[in-house]
This record gives C-alpha cells, structure tokens and sequence, in this order.
C-alpha cells in the first residue's frame, strides 16, 4: 500500500469526479486540496506518491505550485489536470517539473493508463 | 566517407551551424560582462550541439574542437575554471576557426583546418585546475560514439500536446545519458511542430530495455525502436532520406536567388499591368477594366508579400559589430560599452547588404577616434567606459540607424581649416558655414588622409564611402556633433528599393524616371527666370538660390526654342538642394528597379533601368550623383 494520491482542484466536483476514478482502481486518496497554497501544504505534510493538479486555480495556480512541490521533494510525480487549448501551460507545467498530464473531460481509462506510467 | 553522398544536407549544415556560432558569438561576449551562468548554458549547448552536427557529417577536426571547447566549458559551468577575459579569448577564437571552417564546407570543403595550438590553448585551460584524471583524448570520444542509440519514437495519433509529450521523453531520457541530438530539435518539439515521430540520438551506457522502458514511462507512446549506431550508421540512417522521419514543416528555407527571381517575375506583372490598363483604356473595355482593378488589388497583395518575404532583421549585419568593437577597443586599451537597439527591425536584403561595410567604417570611428582612453575620459570628468550605441529605428518608409558614441566629438573649427588646407572651400566662405554645415566638409571625397585621422577627431576615414553608398540605397546621412559630449550619425534607408514610386520626366525625345522619394517640389518656371550666378544657372524659389541641371544640357540634346516654358524638379541632396530642368512630366509611375548591369555600371547620374508599361525602357536618374556644373 503507497501513501496515496493528493488532488487538487478548485472544483469539488473534478475532485469527487477524481477522487472515484482514483479509488475505483485500487489507489487511495491521500488528501484534497482546493488551491495552489493549500496543495503545497498538504503534500509536506501527507508525502504522497502522486498528485494530481488542476491548472486554473485561485491564488496560486498550478504551474506555481508544482515549481513549490518539486523545491520541496525533487522526486515529486506531479500530474497536471489540463483543458484543451492550454498547449502553452501545459509546457511550463513540464518544465517545472510535472511528469504527466491528463486532458479534461477525463476518460477514466485515460486517467489510469497516465497515473500507471508516472508509477511505475 | 561511408559512400554515402551527404552534398544536400551541406546547405542545412552550414545555415544551421551559421546560427549556432552566432549564439555562440553573442553568448561569449555577453559573458564576459555578466557570467550568467543562463548564458554558461547556452555557451555549452551550442559548442555541444555543433559537435553532434559536424560529427555526424564527419567533419572530424571540427567536431574535436568542438570536443574540447565543450570541456572547458563544463568546467566554467562547474565553477572549476573562472571566466576570465583570456579565456574568452581563447573560445572567441574557436569561435572564428569555427566559423573559418563552417565558410569552407560551404565551399564545398571538408574544413581540415589545423587547430593544433588552439587545441594546446585550450588543453592548458583544461588541465589548469584539473585534480588528478587524465586528458581525455579524442579516441576515447570515438570509442563512446559507439554507444550512441538512435530512438525512434512514435506518439499516439489522438495525443493532445504532442509537444509536452515529446518534452517528457527527452527528459527523461537525458536523464539516462547525453542527447546528441534530436529531430525535429527540441526548440521545434516544444512548439509541437512535428508529425507523431520523433528521434533521439543518444550517447548512453544503459541497455537498450532500460531506455526503452524509460520512453514508454511516458503516456502516449505508441511505439518505440531502439538501433544501435556506430558513428558510420548513424550518418547513413540520419541521412537516407527513406529514414528520415516525416516532419509537417510549418517553415521552409528558401535561397535568396529564388526570391530574387519572383520578385523579378513580380516586377514583370506590375509592368503588364500597366500595358493591360493602357489597352482597357485605349480601347473602352469595359469588362477587362473591372477585371483589372480586381488583378491590381492581387498584385499589389503579392507585392507586398514578397517585400515581406525580402525583410530580414537588421541582427543578421548588427551581429557581428560587438565582437568588432570588442576587439578594436581591446587593441587600443579603450573600455567600451556597446549597445544595439532594435536588432529586430527589419530591412530589404538589398538594402541590409549593402550598409554592412558603412556601418562598420562608422563604428570604427567612433572607437579610433570618438572614445578617449579610459585616462582621457576621467580626467574630463566622464565615465572611464565610453558608450557606443547602433540604434535601428522605424520610420514610415524609412528605417534608421544610428552610430552614438560619447567621445570627444568633431572640432568645427578642425574641419574648416584642414577642407581650406585641401582647398575645398576658400577661408572666406568656410567662414561663413555655420558649425553643422562646416561638419558637412568631412563628406568631401579626399577629405580623409593620415593627417586628418591624428589631427581631427578623424571621422574624415572614408565618409565620402559611407555617404554615397547610403545615397546610392536611396538614403541619407546625417552627422552631428558636440565638441567634448560625443557624435552622432544617422543613415536614413528606404524600406525596400526593388519597386518605387517615381516621376516619369520628358527631354527631347526621351523619356527618365525620377524616384519620388528625393523630390521636395515641382515648379513651373519661364526661361527669363533663369539667372545665370558665378556661370552656373539658378532661380530664385522664395528668396533662395537653386542652382539647376538642365538635362538637356547635360545629356547633349539642343534646347528647346519653340517654347519658354520650363519645368523644375527641387530634388533633396545632402549637400544642399538642387533644380532638375526637364521639358514636361509624363506621369506618375510605379517602376521596378531593373540594375544597369555590367556594362553601365559606375556610370555616375543614373541608378538603374525601368520598364514601362508600353514597353519602353528608360533609365532611372541617380538625382544624389547628378551636380551642378
């Protein structure tokens, strides 16, 4: 059993969209948070092997967030919750140092197959 | 050689290197100022990227000195060499080896150029603080080219960001060895702008199941091949053109020969245009009219796209001037703070080719003799680094550029004496120039010897060169100047010099085009307003003496008797306007610049040829060459 997966999303429905694609396949949800500040937070205290972060979010955005989680743990597998259209952030994500992401609306097959491969 | 003809990817080699040692360049002198370490960088991966080229198309000596610069230059990266200007001078030099080599494979050679002591140079810098571990030779690189991987990849058809995809991978890979090099390369990856596959090539001591097992860790993948290649294979495969992955090229690079010849056809059709015109006129056409009008509005469309297509930023000539000024200053002991604004802004490639050698006459000025040394510039109360500026501005049609420096400036007084000394001017009439006309003097051809370089601030050095190749480009030039505070020049060029908008002028039977852009004013005047001052002919305009060119005289056609009536063309001249006299205007027409070709060249009073639109070909008149008598 790993120490399971931190969402965040601003929305509570992504979350619960999420947190039952996540759980329905054998992971555990470590935690929720709904911003930037509240992700980095969450993941110094929680550790969890994997997060998944929505882009567009209030105060500090995902980019921002993820750039804070890798300073903490270099070894962070971050995933990015993205929308189609956001090409550019997409990059930045990557270049901050997420290791995947997942496109909006999620197909829970889709889902898995990324979380799978960050994983392992 | 494998046997394997590699001619066509010379062309793609030479440009891409070309711009790989221009960041280089730009880099290396930037750092000397700031040791950014962004810059450390981009040092390293252009040296380390030119490597991977010049090793696959093997050219060896350039790839080993490529080698061993990237060496030295980790170690500045690792902090265990500090940047020091010998050092800078010692990779400027690669740098202009580099470049050396780059020119002959362009040639058509293979660039074995000796790089021995260079090599040596670079060695020492290399071994200076090196503890303990051996050189690491150039077999031991051959050896490891052995281990060289190429991947070809293959990503989802329904992927969306293709580009973060392609991002991941080669991270994650570079993790597991060293890249040599991508397709498409990784700046083309992360604009997304290639089709699903892509290759690495990399340098690795991992197993094949281990860097292929690291791609498939990102989402995705649809198919990974691994094959080894030793360096011989690995040319072919990169090259074979079978093997080459399918790329969706959102650019393509074009000779400039080829623009050349459309602008050429471009100019055809504009031609056609008008004999077409003239035919609906002629003959009361109505629908050929209408159609026109619609042809017209394309034309003019493709004109301006294909003078589009001729722009090129002012940074392809502006790139080369700080290593200049760099050089000169450090020669001649002078702290020089080089600044170039709007390196972005854009000009014909005519135009831009032609102001390269001006530019650098007046940016060696400004170092000879406009910056003091740094003892000179204190003792007058300025800062010991002397600030030279090359400025590219915008303006309607025009673009200009500036060469500022903060130096000592040009003496008017220096100026009068030596243009009475050559016997330019009498010392009654050099007396009576105000301070900017008498900076004017330094214009005169001749002006400039060894004498006038010590003695005045010597701007004197082939300004009559600077002035009229500027002239001859349709353009102007300005000099001002402050005894102690510095000088400024600015050069005023046409956007574009391939179509214009001139003045069709009648004379006797011919006919002569007159560019636009230097005429102020058209005046109709009677043969009995003609005054004739110290034997040449002038009029008076609103209090004003003009002295004029009768073209007839000048093209040795009889004056016209029959009438009285005369008309005058003021067109500007850097050295004060003058009056062209012509019989009549015809129309006003845009004609494309035909050049006089071999022959005729260096025929003073004429620039070029046009051709009409009832096919006629007259010449255009050079007003900025044509003189008083």
């Amino acid at each position: 059993m790993g120490k399971g997966v931190l969402i965040v999303d601003d929305a509570e429905f992504m979350r619960m969209l999420l947190k039952k694609i996540i759980m329905s396949n054998g992971y555990f949800v470590a935690g929720e948070a709904c911003d930037g500040n509240d992700a980095v937070e969450q993941y110094a205290q929680l550790k969890p092997e994997l997060v998944t972060m929505d882009v567009v979010m209030p105060d500090k955005d995902g980019v921002e967030a993820t750039k804070n989680i890798m300073m903490l743990d270099p070894g962070a597998k971050i995933i990015m919750c993205t929308a189609v259209g956001q090409q550019s952030i997409v990059m930045d994500a990557m270049k901050a140092g997420a290791s995947g992401y997942i496109i909006k609306p999620f197909q829970a097959l889709k889902v898995l197959e990324e979380i799978n491969k960050v994983l392992n | 050689m494998t046997g394997m003809d590699t001619s066509e990817y010379r062309n793609v080699f030479v440009e891409e290197s070309r711009e790989y040692l221009q960041t280089l360049n730009r880099s290396l002198l930037d750092m000397e100022h700031s040791p950014d370490p962004a810059l450390l960088n981009e040092i390293f991966r252009a040296a380390h990227t030119l490597k991977g080229m010049s090793a696959t198309m093997e050219f060896n000596t350039m790839a080993e000195l490529c080698h061993v610069m990237e060496d030295v230059l980790d170690k500045l990266r690792n902090h265990e060499l500090g940047v020091t200007s010998g050092i800078v001078d010692v990779l400027l030099n690669c740098f202009d080896v580099l470049e050396a080599m780059v020119d002959e494979i362009d040639r058509g050679g293979d660039a074995e150029i000796d790089t021995s002591s260079l090599l040596e140079r670079l060695k020492r810098f290399k071994e200076s603080k090196e503890t303990g571990g051996g050189w690491e030779t150039v077999e031991s690189e051959a050896d490891t080219m052995e281990n060289i991987r190429e991947i070809n990849i293959s990503i989802s058809e329904d992927c969306q960001f293709k580009g973060a995809r392609g991002f991941l991978v080669i991270r994650t890979l570079s993790g597991l060895g060293k890249i040599i090099r991508t397709i498409p390369d990784l700046q083309e990856i992360e604009d997304e702008k290639f089709g699903p596959e892509l290759t690495v090539f990399i340098e690795s001591v991992e197993d094949d199941d281990t860097l292929k097992g690291a791609v498939e860790s990102v989402g995705d993948i649809a198919h990974v091949e691994l094959t080894t290649s030793t360096k011989e294979e690995e040319s072919i495969k990169e090259e074979a053109p079978g093997k080459t992955t399918v790329r969706s090229a959102s650019s393509v690079r074009i000779g400039v020969e080829r623009l050349d010849v459309v602008m050429n056809l471009v100019g055809e059709l504009v031609i056609n245009r008008s004999r077409l015109i003239r035919i609906g006129d002629k003959y009361q056409l109505r629908e050929l009219t209408e159609t026109l009008a619609r042809v017209d509005r394309i034309i003019t469309d493709l004109q301006d796209e294909i003078t589009q297509m001729r722009m090129i930023p002012v940074d392809h000539i502006f790139n080369r001037f700080p290593r200049l000024v760099r050089d000169l200053g450090k020669t001649q002991k002078k702290e020089i703070d080089f600044i170039i604004e709007g390196s972005e802004i854009e000009l014909d490639r005519t135009v831009l080719d032609e102001i390269g050698d001006p530019l650098l006459h007046l940016l060696r000025n400004a170092v000879d003799h406009g910056i003091e040394s740094p003892d000179d510039r204190v003792s007058k109360g300025k800062d010991r680094t002397g600030t030279i500026k090359l400025i590219a501005e915008r303006e309607r049609g025009y673009v200009t550029i500036k060469v500022e420096d903060d130096g000592k400036g040009i003496d008017p007084e220096e100026v009068r004496n030596i243009a009475v000394k050559k016997g330019f001017i009498s010392e009654e009439r050099a007396s009576e120039l105000s301070d900017t006309d008498a900076l004017l003097l330094i214009f005169n051809p001749g002006f400039s010897t060894a004498e006038v370089t010590t003695d005045v601030s010597g701007r004197g050095v082939g300004m009559d060169v600077v002035k009229s190749k500027v002239e001859s480009l349709g353009g102007t030039v300005e000099i001002q100047s402050q005894i102690g505070t510095g000088s400024k020049t600015r050069l005023r060029l046409p956007i574009t010099m391939a179509i214009i908008q001139a003045l069709l002028a009648d004379v006797g039977d011919m006919t002569y085009a007159i560019p636009l852009s230097g005429v102020l004013e058209i005046l109709k005047i009677n043969t009995a307003d003609i005054k004739t001052l110290r034997g040449t002919e002038v009029i008076n305009l609103r209090g004003k003496v003009l002295p004029l060119v009768t073209l007839r005289h000048l093209f040795g056609i009889a004056a016209d008797v029959t009438t009285e009536s005369r008309v005058v063309v003021v067109v500007e001249k850097s050295d004060g306007n003058i009056g062209l006299v012509i019989d009549s205007i015809l129309d006003q027409e845009e004609i494309v610049i035909k050049p006089l070709g071999k022959l005729l060249e260096g025929n003073r009073g004429f620039s070029g040829t046009t051709i009409l639109g009832d096919g006629r070909v007259i010449p255009i008149l050079d007003t900025t060459t044509l003189a008083v008598d």
